[in-house]
């Protein structure tokens, strides 16, 4: 599937791709990386989130970089945002540009160690679900919550002003953990993410992660982790042969 | 987003007359076992030519029973597919589009590898046929390439 391009018109389009091209979106992580580590950015645990005060430059390229989302505050004049655990465990611990503390009165960041435990202890799945969502990061995937689309991710080859997302990720774990996140155990699973999804023109993308007889107790761990990429789509025959000979539209799902 | 066909190459004979056999009454009474060694010609014919544009091969005379249920009809026309024009030869067919596995059941992932392995490299749909409906699903194993 090639990307498509978001715009009015196809130099729309074209411009949107000339502009991915000319800064792609790991040279844009890079320079975010850069800016938090020189203002010393901090975030603070709260709740099944990281929530952080940020400068207008860190906001921008946070933007930018498709992490986070602003929250909303009665103060103005201090912009908060707010990370998803995914997210600021891979700006802590992949990238190492971002502190988080164990709340907005600490002064002393919380190292790899608690935040894995402290993350693990609210969200059972989050060994599963960080080593999917970095290694979509580290393959410069844009990588956002797939919560509108019955997902767990959809994924986007560059900012999602420019692109349309290819695929919807569900994550499911393999081996001991087989089953943890309780997808696609019957077939109707199957009919209704294949279905949601081609709905709005993606792709199921279903990221097997097998954590091969390691504990879960350290990030240590996820070195041994593996990962298996798998596409799940469904095939209609005269669809099929309509698409082949007269590239018919894609059928979206209904009937 | 449907699973697009594999294994189906294109024509380039695009300016070739095809003869297309039609199915008659003598295939069901022929022998079920042993393989003809040739080709053989019915006495009724149909004839086509391969439209470039169409990308299928347009039938011009249409003889026998099997037009009542094959081909596409476009602006008043009838076409043939790639795979219908293809002269297809049951004691030598080569390798198929893909292979069909009929479930009832949701087969486990270990499963489906089995039978994959079992495919030698043929393309692989999972059928899952209940209550009268039928689905097809591919499940391929992909790499997703790392962007710049």
């Amino acid at each position: 599937m090639a990307p498509r391009w978001k715009g009015k018109d196809a130099k729309a389009k074209k411009d949107a791709q000339a502009e991915a091209l000319k800064e792609p979106m790991s040279k844009i992580v890079s320079q975010l990386q850069s800016s938090l580590v020189q203002s010393n950015t901090c975030g603070f645990l709260s709740g099944s989130s990281v929530h952080l005060a940020v400068g207008a430059e860190q906001l921008h390229l946070l933007d930018k970089a498709c992490f986070g989302s602003p929250v909303r505050t009665v103060e103005k004049d201090k912009p908060r945002f707010q990370l998803s655990f995914e997210e600021a465990f891979y700006l802590c611990y992949s990238l190492k540009c971002l502190k988080i503390n164990n709340d907005s009165d600490d002064t002393s960041p919380q190292n790899s160690e608690e935040l894995w435990h402290y993350m693990k202890s609210k969200k059972e799945t989050f060994p599963c679900f960080y080593k999917a969502y970095s290694h979509l990061r580290m393959k410069n995937w844009v990588v956002r919550s797939g919560a509108q689309y019955g997902a767990d991710f959809v994924v986007y080859c560059h900012h999602p002003a420019r692109v349309h997302s290819e695929y919807g990720v569900l994550v499911l774990s393999d081996g001991e953990d087989k089953d943890l996140n309780g997808r696609l155990r019957v077939w109707s699973d199957v009919h209704c993410t294949t279905r949601l999804l081609g709905g709005v023109a993606k792709i199921l993308l279903v990221l097997y992660v097998n954590r091969n007889g390691s504990s879960n107790e350290s990030p240590l761990c996820l070195a041994n982790y593996t990962i298996e990429e798998h596409t799940i789509t469904r095939w209609n025959p005269e669809q099929c042969r309509e698409k082949m000979v007269i590239h018919a539209n894609s059928d979206n799902g209904t009937g | 987003m449907e699973g697009k066909a594999r294994g189906c190459s294109s024509s380039e004979d695009s300016d070739d007359e095809v003869y297309l056999q039609n199915a008659s009454d003598e295939d069901e009474l022929g022998s079920s076992s042993g393989s003809m060694p040739k080709l053989q010609f019915r006495n009724m014919k149909s004839k086509g030519c391969w439209n470039e544009e169409m990308g299928m091969g347009e039938v011009i005379e249409k003889n026998g029973k099997m037009w009542v249920t094959t081909g596409i009809v476009r602006s008043g026309k009838i076409y043939s597919s790639i795979e219908e024009t293809f002269r297809f030869r049951k004691s030598s067919p080569g390798d198929p589009s893909f292979l069909l596995y009929l479930s009832r059941g949701h087969p486990s992932r270990a499963e489906i590898e089995a039978l994959e392995r079992q495919c030698g490299g043929i393309p692989l749909k999972i059928c899952l046929a209940t209550e009268g409906r039928v689905s097809f699903f591919s499940f391929d194993k992909v790499e997703l390439p790392v962007l710049p």
